[in-house]
C-alpha cells in the first residue's frame, strides 16, 4: 500500500499543475486537490496527488495572465469579460456577501506613479471619505515593478495591486473581504488580529501572484 | 477670477453643466471657486432623488517639467494629470454628498488630444474639468465626445428601482427566534418596469403570539397566525449601489417587520439588500466588492394576519421565476 502511495505521488509530480480557469482550450478545469487526496473519493484520487497550485489563467484585453488563488476558489465567469480585462475570482460558493478577488486589465488600468498615489488610490473609496474612516496597514513596492496596498475599513478589508505585466500593460488586482455575512448577521472577524492577519494573508497573496505567465 | 468658471464645450442637455478651469499648471486641486460651485450646486441636488454626472478631465499641451520634446510622453503626463484633476472634482463632491458616488454615469480623462496648439500651449481654459448634472430619473446617452468607459461584467445596473413585501410565513423556532420566509418584489423603472419576485427564506430574532380559544378562532388562528398578506404596495428607492436583476440573485436580504392584527391590521416593514457586484468608485475605477443595494426601504402597510409579532431576519434571495 505504501510502495503504491509513493508510486502515486512520483506520477502526480509528473503531472501538469492542474488549472483552474483558462482561455486555453487544451486545458481543462480541475479542482484543487489535497495531499490527502489518496483517501477521499475515487474520482478524487484520479487527480493529482501533491498539492497543485490553484492558477488562474486568464486573458485581459488580449494580454495573458496567471493568478494563484487560495484552495477552492474558482473563476466566477458570470462575473467576468476577458475581453473587455475585468475578471472576479472567489469561492465555490460566492454569492451573497463572499470574499471576492478582481483583476482589472482594462483601457483604464493606470501604473501609480509612485507609492504615496497607489497609497492614496486606494484610499479614494466611497467607504473611505474621511482621513480616520479606513486606516493603511500595509503599503509596499513590490519586486519587479508595481504596488501593494491593504486597507482596513469600517466594513471590510481591501487589498490593492498594480504590476505592469507586460511593459504598456497595468493589472490592477483587488480583493475585498466583507465583514458582513450572508444571512445578516454581524461578522466579527475585522476585530480579531489572527482572523484579520489570515484574511490580509490571503488577500495580499492573490494580488502578489499577478504575472505574465512564464 | 471669472475666467476659473466657464460655460462647457461638451454640448449636452444636461441641467447643470460648468467648465471649472485654471487648475494650477501641473496640479489637481480644486482653486476656491471651484469647491464654491460644486458645494452650492450638490447642496442644491441633494434633496432630489434622481440625478446623474458626467465628470470629464482636460490639460493643456504643456508637458512635464524637463520632460523634453516627447509628444508621447506629453500626452501620457497630461492624460494622467486630467484624471486626477478629475478625480478631485469626483472627490470633493462625494466629500459634499455621498450620493454621488452611485452617480457618476460618465468618468473620462482626456488629456490634452482635444484641441490643435503649439507644445508649449499652456491656456488656463485647458486646464480645467467639465461637470455635466442631469437632473432625469433615466441616464441620457453619452455626449458624442465622451469615451465610455468598458463595460462592467454582468451588464448594466439600474438606479430606480421600486421594492414591495407583499406577504410572509413566520414561525417561532424556539422563545427569540424566528424562520420566515418573504416574498419580495423588485421592479425596475429602467427597463419598462419589468418586475421579478423573489423568495428570502431567513433566520433571525422574533417573537409572534397569536391568542386560541374557540373552534372558529383556533382554525383562524391556524391559517392566518403564521401568514401575513400586506398587497402589492410598491415603494420607490433609489439604489445606493445600482444592481440588476442578477446581481439580486444570491444577494442578501433582511427584513425587519412587526406589528399586528385580529385578521386587519397594519405592519412597519423595512427591507434592505446587500450583495456583491460591480460598481466604480468616483474616479471610475472598476471593483467588486460586497455593497448595499438599498437600505431601509420602507414597505410597511395594511395587512391582513392574526396575531401580533416582530421580528428581524436575513437569508439569501431566490428568484421565483
Amino acid at each position: 500500500m505504501r510502495a503504491a502511495l509513493v508510486l502515486l505521488v512520483l506520477c502526480g509530480c509528473s503531472r501538469e499543475v492542474p488549472r483552474l480557469a483558462t482561455t486555453d482550450p487544451v486545458a481543462t478545469p480541475t479542482a484543487p486537490v489535497r495531499e490527502d487526496a489518496g483517501h477521499a473519493s475515487p474520482a478524487a484520487a484520479s487527480a493529482p496527488i501533491l498539492a497543485a497550485r490553484n492558477v488562474a489563467h486568464t486573458t485581459l484585453a488580449g494580454v495573458r495572465v496567471n493568478t494563484t488563488l487560495p484552495e477552492g476558489w474558482k473563476l466566477l465567469a458570470a462575473e467576468s469579460d476577458e475581453a473587455t480585462g475585468l475578471v472576479a475570482f472567489g469561492p465555490d460558493d460566492a454569492s451573497g456577501a463572499a470574499t471576492t478577488a478582481f483583476l482589472d486589465g482594462s483601457q483604464i488600468a493606470r501604473m501609480p506613479g509612485s507609492l504615496a498615489q497607489a497609497q492614496a488610490q486606494a484610499l479614494a473609496r466611497h467607504e473611505c471619505p474621511g482621513p480616520n474612516d479606513c486606516s493603511v496597514l500595509g503599503a509596499e513596492a513590490l519586486p519587479g515593478g508595481g504596488f501593494l496596498v491593504t486597507v482596513r475599513a469600517s466594513q471590510d478589508l481591501l487589498v490593492q495591486s498594480w504590476r505592469a505585466v507586460t511593459a504598456d500593460h497595468p493589472v490592477r488586482c483587488g480583493f475585498d473581504a466583507p465583514s458582513r455575512t450572508k444571512n445578516g448577521s454581524p461578522a466579527s472577524w475585522l476585530g480579531d488580529p489572527n482572523a484579520l492577519a489570515r484574511v490580509r494573508a490571503e488577500g495580499e497573496g492573490i494580488c502578489r501572484s499577478v504575472a505574465a505567465p512564464p | 477670477m471669472a475666467g476659473r468658471l466657464l460655460p462647457p464645450q461638451i454640448l449636452t442637455s444636461a441641467t447643470q453643466k460648468i467648465r471649472l478651469a485654471d487648475f494650477t499648471t501641473g496640479r489637481s486641486e480644486l482653486q476656491p471657486e471651484h469647491r464654491d460651485w460644486l458645494e452650492q450646486t450638490v447642496h442644491h441636488l441633494t434633496p432630489y432623488d434622481q440625478f446623474w454626472v458626467d465628470i470629464v478631465g482636460f490639460a493643456s499641451k504643456l508637458g512635464p517639467a524637463g520632460g523634453g520634446n516627447d509628444p508621447e510622453a506629453s500626452s501620457a503626463f497630461n492624460r494622467q494629470l486630467s484624471y486626477d484633476r478629475a478625480n478631485s472634482v469626483a472627490r470633493y463632491m462625494e466629500k459634499c454628498s455621498n450620493r454621488v458616488t452611485s452617480r457618476i454615469r460618465e468618468f473620462s480623462a482626456h488629456g490634452s488630444d482635444d484641441y490643435s496648439a503649439p507644445a508649449s500651449d499652456n491656456r488656463s481654459a485647458e486646464r480645467a474639468v467639465e461637470v455635466h448634472i442631469y437632473m432625469v430619473p433615466v441616464p441620457p446617452p453619452p455626449p458624442p465626445n465622451v469615451d465610455p468607459l468598458p463595460p462592467l461584467p454582468g451588464g448594466r445596473r439600474y438606479g430606480s428601482w421600486a421594492i414591495a413585501a407583499p406577504a410572509s410565513v413566520t414561525e417561532s423556532v424556539i422563545p427569540g427566534a424566528v424562520a420566515a420566509a418573504n416574498i419580495i418584489v423588485f421592479r425596475c423603472h429602467e427597463r419598462n418596469n419589468e418586475t421579478r419576485a423573489y423568495i428570502c427564506p431567513a433566520g433571525g430574532p422574533g417573537y409572534s403570539f397569536a391568542p386560541g380559544g374557540g373552534k372558529i378562532m383556533t382554525i383562524i388562528k391556524a391559517i392566518l397566525g403564521r401568514l401575513n398578506y400586506s398587497g402589492m404596495s410598491f415603494t420607490d428607492v433609489t439604489a445606493i449601489t445600482p444592481f440588476n436583476f442578477r446581481d439580486l440573485e444570491g444577494a442578501t436580504c433582511m427584513v425587519a417587520s412587526g406589528g399586528g392584527a385580529g385578521i386587519y391590521g397594519s405592519q412597519l416593514c423595512y427591507v434592505s439588500v446587500y450583495g456583491k457586484v460591480w460598481y466604480r468608485e468616483a474616479n471610475g475605477s472598476p471593483f467588486i466588492a460586497t455593497k448595499d443595494f438599498v437600505k431601509n426601504a420602507n414597505c410597511s402597510g395594511n395587512d391582513v394576519t392574526y396575531g401580533v409579532g416582530g421580528s428581524a431576519v436575513g437569508g439569501p434571495l431566490i428568484g421565483l421565476q
